[in-house]
């Protein structure tokens, strides 16, 4: 009762602060829901626009490929508003359910490791307010876990994942029940584990893989590190790890064949503080900025109540080491997603020894565990704080011109059609009409490590127009030629080739839409 | 209470004693570094954000006609990096790469004649040495991208160049490496390029 009076409390009063709508647009309550929703906007409208036969039959953001994101979540949200449901309360309601799940998940994790609710308690706490020390840069009020330029990236886990990050919000919660069940039926000896319990199971855990693919790698770096410790029972682990393999192989190829053009493993030592990524910062300070106390503390408790011999504290620091090898996607930041599960399973000796310093009968002792609790938990504190203050941090997606724009654009338009535009990264095609773009904001391309680049060429070339342009039209099946601000000012759109030749359909919001194709022409009308 | 136990006690207040000053005092120094490594530094030094250079090309802007062969080329955000400003806060950041890899980058439209090229390049302790071309013809001087840390190179001049105004390349490409550099040795950055008419 005391987390959901707490940490539920905080998040069922944060989550609808994070995304409203006004008279003047729709609003984001914080700059990484702002940034990553746009996205999930996009992937929601296949669902919610889209005939199903085509949900996956191109990427939403490139249509030169499948589409192969992670999409459960999405799906949910885009067929809620299939049937009705608005856009708000579709992305919103779904999203704090599962921080409500997730917390009371959480808790029960921690409640059975350390044997106690106070301590379960004390372990979310740690859990949901990491940062690093950037707190004692002092006033004025900051985001005190994201300091770019002082290398302070280990970004508070609410702000920077839950919130943004759809995908791993359902994600860790489904995997933590899975290991939850898991740990339990492991630490009776798989006694009374039927095969089929052990195969449902496993069908569970490979259902990850479409909701969140880093939580199922998680998952089952972890399975592997129980089953080393628990060797005696190998038959039921590998009854598990087979009853997960055979669906996860089938999702894999389904799903994800052709993720992967670029390098998604990749020799990093250092991680952030690697000299690619800025330099400068040897990796000591580095982690000293971002952990603080909190390593230290991980190090002497796992010494002084030897957590080596507890598989999911060795699974975490090994977790933890392995970031700091090799990088798993693209984007070097996005290692968090698997940071994010070994700091999850460290404050599991974290929260113990904090506990066994309160618990000693010296004032002295106390005054420690106080002031080291106040050390782990100040940045992250803080930043949880300044969440909720959405005058100051809320950030507007569209305006309200944008949003009648590409309602009217999805009234007129086929839900195949496909689209010529900038890839500004709030274009409003992708993200509130539907329809399909040949080109979305590069930066999540490059991060999924699709290789765009002549796709890019081919869109300057056509929003150009003349000849050339109207042959690659024709290529691509291009049915409508989005131009506004950025179409203009970087792509070096001509409107005046668009105006003389093709029909203007559409205008607002200081973009002209102009049909190019017959084919568009037919359904329009 | 025992006699054993009186010693017992003892001890296990003095541990407990110097395992709470051990924390104090680690708190206390680690504060100290803590503050000294965030302490608000004066504006970095100046690179073409912060010069903003009339006429600068971004690089991001610039289609890739081909590469030697496949590797990453992406728009990098450089805000974390504190060893100077890049416009727009991005650089196109080549890595996976070795030396001989190269990319033709093809140039906006403009009127043919001689112009002056400048380069805005980025430098750190793995890259390596970049030779330019136009149309197939070397200009400038290869430039050592190394450097202890990560920094913007200001405007480097690579001369004049003669542009036929359509479809000019400018092609870069790793010739080398620095005795110095660190692994991978063979990465380079470009911020972005600037032409200017020759009078």
């Amino acid at each position: 009762m005391a987390v959901l009076a707490t940490w539920g409390l905080y998040f069922t009063l944060l989550w609808p602060r994070m995304l409203f709508e006004r008279s003047d647009g729709l609003w984001a309550g914080w700059r990484t829901v702002w940034a990553d929703w746009a996205a999930h906007f996009a992937y929601a409208n296949v669902f919610a626009y889209q005939a199903a036969p085509d949900w996956f039959s191109s990427h939403p953001l490139f249509l030169a490929r499948p589409f192969d994101y992670p999409f459960a979540v999405d799906a949910l949200s885009g067929l809620l508003m299939r049937v009705g449901v608005d856009r708000v309360a579709a992305f919103v309601g779904p999203s704090l359910l599962a921080s409500l799940a997730f917390v009371a998940l959480l808790f029960v994790f921690y409640a059975i490791r350390l044997g106690s609710s106070r301590l379960a308690l004390l372990a979310t706490t740690l859990f949901f307010t990491n940062g690093g020390l950037g707190f004692l840069q002092g006033l004025p009020l900051r985001e005190y876990t994201y300091l770019p330029r002082h290398h302070v990236e280990w970004i508070n886990v609410v702000s920077a994942e839950l919130l943004p990050q759809r995908a791993l919000l359902f994600g860790i919660p489904l995997a933590l029940w899975v290991l939850t069940l898991l740990c339990r039926w492991s630490g009776r000896g798989f006694a009374g584990v039927s095969l089929p319990k052990l195969a449902g199971l496993g069908l569970l855990a490979s259902a990850i893989l479409v909701v969140h693919p880093h939580s199922w790698l998680a998952l089952a770096v972890l399975c592997a590190f129980l089953l080393a410790f628990d060797l005696g029972h190998w038959r039921s682990w590998l009854a598990f790890a087979v009853a997960t393999a055979v669906p996860s192989l089938i999702l894999l190829g389904v799903f994800y064949g052709q993720t992967g053009e670029r390098g998604f493993l990749d020799w990093h030592p250092g991680w952030l503080a690697h000299p690619a990524e800025g330099g400068g910062t040897p990796l000591w300070l580095f982690l000293w900025l971002n952990w603080g106390v909190f390593l230290p503390l991980t190090v002497v408790s796992v010494a002084r109540f030897r957590y080596d011999r507890d598989p999911l504290v060795v699974a975490g620091l090994a977790l933890f080491a392995v970031c700091f090898l090799v990088r798993f996607q693209p984007n070097t930041w996005d290692n968090t997603k698997l940071l994010t599960w070994a700091h999850l399973l460290l404050c599991v000796p974290v929260a113990r020894y904090l506990a066994h310093l309160v618990s000693k009968p010296r004032i002295l002792s106390r005054l420690v565990a106080v002031l080291l609790l106040v050390f782990v938990t100040a940045s992250g504190g803080l930043d949880l704080w300044r969440l909720t203050r959405t005058r100051e941090v809320a950030v507007r997606m569209w305006t309200r011109d944008e949003l009648e724009l590409a309602a009217a654009f999805r009234a007129r338009s086929r839900p195949e059609a496909i689209v010529l535009c900038s890839d500004d990264h709030h274009q409003w095609v992708a993200s509130l009409s539907g329809r399909r773009v040949l080109l979305g904001y590069r930066g999540w391309l490059a991060s999924y490590g699709i290789d765009y680049a002549q796709v890019l060429t081919d869109v300057r070339t056509m929003l150009a127009g003349g000849s050339r342009a109207e042959a690659l039209m024709s290529r691509y099946g291009v049915d409508y030629v989005v131009i506004g601000p950025i179409e203009r000012r970087d792509f070096g759109a001509v409107e005046g080739y668009f105006e003389r030749n093709h029909e203007l359909v559409l205008q607002g919001a200081g973009h002209k839409v102009f049909r190019v194709s017959r084919r568009a022409g037919a359904a329009a009308s | 209470m025992t006699q054993p136990e009186r010693p017992r006690r003892t001890l296990d207040r003095a541990l407990d004693v110097t395992e709470a000053l051990l924390w104090l005092a680690l708190l206390a120094f680690g504060t100290q570094v803590a503050l000294v490594a965030l302490r608000d530094e004066p504006a970095a030094p100046s690179g073409p954000a912060a010069a903003a250079p009339v006429g600068l090309i971004e690089a991001e802007t610039l289609p890739v006609r081909a590469t030697s062969r496949k590797f990453t080329f992406w728009l990098q955000p450089t805000e974390g990096f504190r060893g100077g400003r890049w416009s727009k806060d991005g650089h196109m950041f080549a890595y996976g790469t070795r030396e001989g890899d190269w990319v033709e980058l093809e140039l906006p439209p403009r009127e043919p004649g001689e112009y002056r090229l400048e380069m805005f390049l980025t430098k750190a302790a793995d890259y390596g040495i970049l030779a330019a071309s136009v149309n197939g013809d070397r200009v400038g001087d290869p430039i050592d991208l190394w450097s202890y840390g990560v920094l913007p190179s200001g405007a480097v001049d690579l001369g004049l160049v003669s542009l036929r105004g359509q479809g000019d390349v400018l092609r870069l490409q790793l010739i080398g490496t620095n005795p110095n550099a660190t692994a991978p040795f063979y990465q380079f950055g470009v911020d972005g390029i600037r032409l200017t008419r020759s009078p």
